[in-house]
């Protein structure tokens, strides 16, 4: 039952899409990520999507694991093992790789050899074909839907190849906060494979009722970091997530603040 | 005494997040690799890991096997984290290879359970230290949190030559597996510090503040 900030990188500025749109600038992303930090988050979860323009940020990578002591997995434009040697050098646990095509599965499998399962994380983004009312993979890059590679297949791959936990990304509901579509998928999915769910989560109940369903944890942006009626930002964490997932902790001596005297 | 802080590279863990924390908390550490165990010395080593038993075996070769014993027969204290830890034991039934043999013990894959259990486990998970808590990480009845990534862990037994108040488990999921152990100056931890938030600094801060 874990809850993830998804934090989205574009030219090292924290943004917010719509529909794989930029929506709005949320700001600094290792400031953001502090506030995370300190609010209790149990994870992150790094997507840069310039990645794919100017290269992977290393710097910033370096910079966000410096500075964050809970675990982040980094997705963006990742092609081959010494690129994810590179990023795990950098202090990063967990890498996430989106799978478009049967031969993306050779990078995770590379990947998983070198990292273990439990490092490398597939993510398939699903998208909805209007004409035909199917369920299709989303290729983000191409900004299109894939025909070649279908759904199905890639769920026979998946389920073959066992990897470690999955990213399930909604691309239609991306943004809007309408809900999480796809939640049909953890019944395709072997349900020994951990599962995450993102994209559309519209409030913290639906998280509880897609940890219900079987998904491991769910990440989002928006849930976390604007606010309604006018998607103001306000980078925020649900208290009772923490207060209610692990209950009665022995509050620390040491606290964030106390630690920053140090630096 | 100044503590000497290092973290040992065998090529097994993920060393930059463990450098980065200790750096937050106020403490340098230097990555030690093969060629520099001749004629250095250190307070407190680091022996983290990410991958499986059998890798993590074989890597560390006996140059660095002997660099770890003379470590510990000089009084000087060794935290070993995740597959460090398990390294700690003499074995695993994850795959061959031998372990440290620091700690009696052997290294046993997590019960499969389908409603609770997917493997690998991963989260934060709710450790008690127990009232009758005597070692040095944490305190008596102290109840944290800490991330855990692991399909295989410690479960205590008769062959185990740790006293009872030296181990803490694991309380969330019913399995009872060992959350941190200590034997002497020699301590493990099956969960990661550095990613713990400030309940795994406040280990490694714990750690760091013993004095041989």
């Amino acid at each position: 039952m874990r809850l993830i900030p998804n934090l989205l990188i574009n030219n090292g500025d924290l943004i917010k899409n719509k529909s794989f749109r930029k929506y709005k600038y949320l700001g600094d992303p290792v400031n953001v990520a502090k506030i995370y930090l300190e609010k209790g988050a149990d994870e992150l979860f790094v997507v840069d999507n310039s990645a794919y323009i100017s290269g992977i940020n290393f710097e910033l990578i370096e910079e966000l694991s410096s500075n964050c002591f809970i675990p982040i997995t980094y997705a963006g434009n990742i092609k081959n093992v010494d690129q994810v040697k590179s990023i795990v050098n950098l202090g990063i646990e967990r890498v996430a790789i989106g799978i478009y095509t049967e031969k993306d599965w050779n990078i995770v499998k590379l990947a998983s050899k070198y990292l273990g399962k439990s490092g490398v994380c597939p993510i398939i983004n699903i998208g909805i074909s209007r004409l035909l009312k199917k369920h299709k993979i989303f290729d983000y890059k191409l900004k299109r839907n894939r025909l070649r590679y279908s759904l199905n297949k890639l769920i026979d791959d998946l389920n073959e190849n066992n990897p470690g936990e999955t990213i399930i990304f909604d691309t239609k509901n991306e943004g809007t906060r309408r809900g999480f579509s796809c939640s049909f998928i953890r019944d395709l999915i072997n349900p020994k494979i951990p599962l995450i769910a993102s994209g559309g989560i519209k409030n913290y109940d639906e998280c509880k009722n897609l940890w219900n369903k079987g998904f491991n944890a769910v990440s989002s942006s928006a849930l976390l970091s604007l606010v309604l009626p006018h998607d103001a930002v306000l980078i925020s964490y649900p208290k009772i997530h923490s207060d209610t997932v692990i209950k009665n902790l022995t509050k620390p001596k040491l606290s964030f603040d106390r630690y920053s005297r140090f630096n | 005494m100044k503590s000497r802080v290092g973290i040992i590279n065998a090529g097994i863990g993920n060393i930059k997040s463990i450098a980065n924390a200790l750096k937050y908390i106020g403490y340098d550490s230097e990555i030690i690799q093969l060629s520099d165990v001749k004629n250095n010395s250190y307070s407190h080593m680091f022996l983290p890991g990410v991958g499986s038993f059998e890798t993590g075996s074989k890597l560390l070769n006996d140059d660095w096997r002997q660099f770890i014993y003379s470590h510990i027969n000089a009084g000087n204290f060794l935290l070993g984290i995740c597959l460090g830890m398990q390294l700690l034991f003499n074995s695993s039934e994850e795959s061959p290879g031998e372990g440290l043999k620091l700690i009696n013990g052997r290294i046993k894959k997590l019960p499969d359970k389908e409603d609770t259990l997917a493997l690998p486990r991963i989260g934060w998970r709710l450790v008690d230290f127990g009232k009758d808590y005597m070692g040095n990480l944490g305190a008596p009845s102290q109840k944290s949190k800490y991330y855990f990534v692991h399909s295989y862990g410690f479960f205590e037994n008769e062959e185990c030559d740790v006293n009872s108040n030296f181990i803490v488990k694991e309380i969330q999921d019913n399995i009872d597996v060992v959350a941190s152990i200590e034997k002497e100056n020699i301590f493990g931890v099956q969960y990661h510090p550095e990613k713990s938030s400030i309940y795994g600094l406040e280990i490694l801060s714990n750690f760091l503040k013993l004095q041989p």
